[in-house]
Formats: structure tokens, sequence, C-alpha cells
């Protein structure tokens, strides 16, 4: 096991100087129309909170917005925008509980996308055949009827 | 330059107002941002370490060089790392020792090169050889010709318990 100060100093990125975050938070500003980078947060809450504290500063912007930049080993990148507020629109609200009356009003898609695990129903049951039934008939008759036979048989060889 | 700083830090933090904001990094953004004037870029005459109030014991201030070297012109009282205490001599990132709150939060300096903007950071590390969980910022400051010239940091952090038999790797 590693020292714990080696550990927390990798975990925390002393070593190796300057390491570049794989995923950063950046806020950007609304500059006519241009998004211009503002500042850039290392953490999601923290970013959000920079964002908001920029549109209730003096100098408010056109706008602000917290993209998630994804950078692969590559070099390439993926982002997505996180928060975004625009004066006149209306702040972006938390996710609400959707109710559960409307969840069972809504109809479900024609097509979804499926898996292994997921189905929406159980696995309908396979029917056995009907003449399943008449040949167990016969086998328990015809049991019946050789026990019948060998009990004569032997009494009459007692005999 | 370290003295002159210390100097006035000496006077502003007796004469600070307390800002509103109640998060570091917060309070030197918004320094930051306040030291725009007009479309000019924050310049080290605008944003001092003054100008931070109280925060100035949790702030430091980078020289950078030409040559891809920063040093420390001003590190705050709670910043200084205790081989650096009673030593007046400019310090270079690249001597801090980096179990140090100092350390962590100034290696990241040529990101904010970099990107020209401000980058806030936390995490865990190390302090005194005790673990801390820790935020920091780091904020460009411009000379004329739009280089930059200075960084300003600012850090704060509490300790955090290292559980025993918690495994680490």
């Amino acid at each position: 096991m590693a020292p714990r100060s080696t550990s927390l100093a990798r975990q925390s990125g002393v070593e190796g100087r300057g390491v570049p975050m794989l995923r950063a938070y950046e806020i950007q500003r609304l500059s006519g129309t241009r998004w211009v980078l503002d500042s850039v947060s290392d953490e999601k809450d923290v970013a959000i909170t920079v964002a908001k504290s920029l549109m209730q500063s003096g100098r408010a912007p056109g706008g602000v917005r917290v993209m998630a930049v994804q950078t692969k080993p590559d070099g390439d990148f993926s982002q997505i925008t996180l928060y975004r507020c625009m004066p006149g629109e209306p702040p972006p609200a938390e996710p609400a509980p959707r109710p559960k009356a409307e969840a069972k009003a809504e109809p479900k898609p024609e097509t979804v996308h499926r898996d292994f695990k997921h189905s929406d129903g159980p696995p309908p049951v396979p029917q056995k055949p009907k003449s399943g039934h008449l040949m167990l008939s016969l086998k328990i008759a015809f049991g019946v009827g050789f026990a019948v036979v060998a009990f004569e048989l032997l009494r009459i060889l007692s005999r | 330059m370290l003295q002159d700083h210390q100097g006035a830090i000496a006077t502003s933090v007796a004469q600070s107002a307390p800002l509103a904001e109640q998060r570091l990094v917060l309070r030197i953004l918004t320094l930051w941002r306040a030291a725009h004037i007009g479309e000019t870029l924050p310049q080290p005459a605008a944003m001092t370490v003054a100008a931070t109030g109280d925060d100035a014991h949790n702030v430091y201030l980078l020289e950078i060089g030409a040559a891809e070297e920063a040093r420390f012109a001003y590190i705050g009282e709670t910043l200084l790392p205790r081989p650096w205490r009673g030593v007046e001599a400019s310090r270079s990132v690249a001597d801090c020792p980096r179990d140090t709150i100092l350390g962590l939060a100034s290696t990241h300096w040529h990101e904010i090169v970099e990107r020209r903007v401000p980058v806030t950071r936390g995490g865990i590390g190390w302090h005194n050889a005790a673990p801390v969980l820790y935020r920091a910022i780091m904020v460009p400051l411009f000379d004329a010709g739009g280089t930059i010239s200075a960084i300003m940091g600012a850090v704060n952090w509490r300790p955090v318990e290292v559980q025993d038999g918690t495994p680490v790797d």
C-alpha cells in the first residue's frame, strides 16, 4: 500500500505539474452574438454558482451558460450544456418529480428501446398442447390395465 | 515588492469592509471582475493584495517571468510554508513544497496562462502534515500589452479526517 500522502497527492493532482483537467466546467458569457469563456472550474456546483453570481453582478452579460467539457486522451473533446440563463427567460427550473396520475395517463410509446433485461410484462407461458392430456390418460389406463392383467395372471398361476 | 504588499495589507486588513459573498473564490472573482476598466483586462495595479481585505492572509501573488517561471511576490500569512517562515527572499513556485496548501494551489499556474481566464480547483491534499479539503482560485492579471504579468491566487481549506483502516490505494 502506498503512503497516504502519495495517494492523496495523486488524487489532487499534485504530482505531475500542471495536470490538465479531464473534465472541466466552463462558464461562458454571451458577448454580442458570441459565447466567450469567462472562467473555468473543476466542480459543477462551483461553476453554476459562479455563473449565477455573474448574472447577478453589476456587469451582467447578455447571457451565461455552463458547459461540461470532457477531454479525451487523444485530445478530442465533447461538451454539453449544464446550465443556461438568459435575461428575459425564466430561470431554469429544477426538475420536479412527475405526478403518478400523469404518468398513468401517458400512453406508452410504440417504439421503445429494449434489451435482454427489460420487457413490458412477464413472458408468455407456453401453452401445453391438448393432446398431452390425452396421452397422459392413455398411459395411466394402460398402466392400470397391465397391473390388473398381471394380478389375474399371478392368481391363475398360484392355483 | 513582497514587503510593499505586506505593508499595504497591514493597513488594509484593519480597514477592510466585509463583503457579502461567503465563498472566498467568489469574492476574489468579484474583485477580478470589478478590476476590468472598460474593455481593459485587469491589471496588477487595479487588483492589489490590499484590495482583498481580510482575505489577504489566504492570498498569494505570482509574478510571471518571460522565461516560463513564476515567483511569489506575496504570500499570505496562513499560506506560508513552514520552511519559508522568516525568509524574505522571493521564491519560485517550482521550489514550493508540494505537500503544502500553497504548493497545491499554485502548481497549476500554467493553466491560467494558457486559458487566460480565472480557474478554480479543489480537492484533497496535504498541508502541514495533515489531510485537507481545499478550494482555490487563480486569476490572471495583464500588462498593458495584454500579456499575463501576474497571477493572484487564493485558497481556503479545512482539515479532513482519514479513518484508520481505510484502503487508500
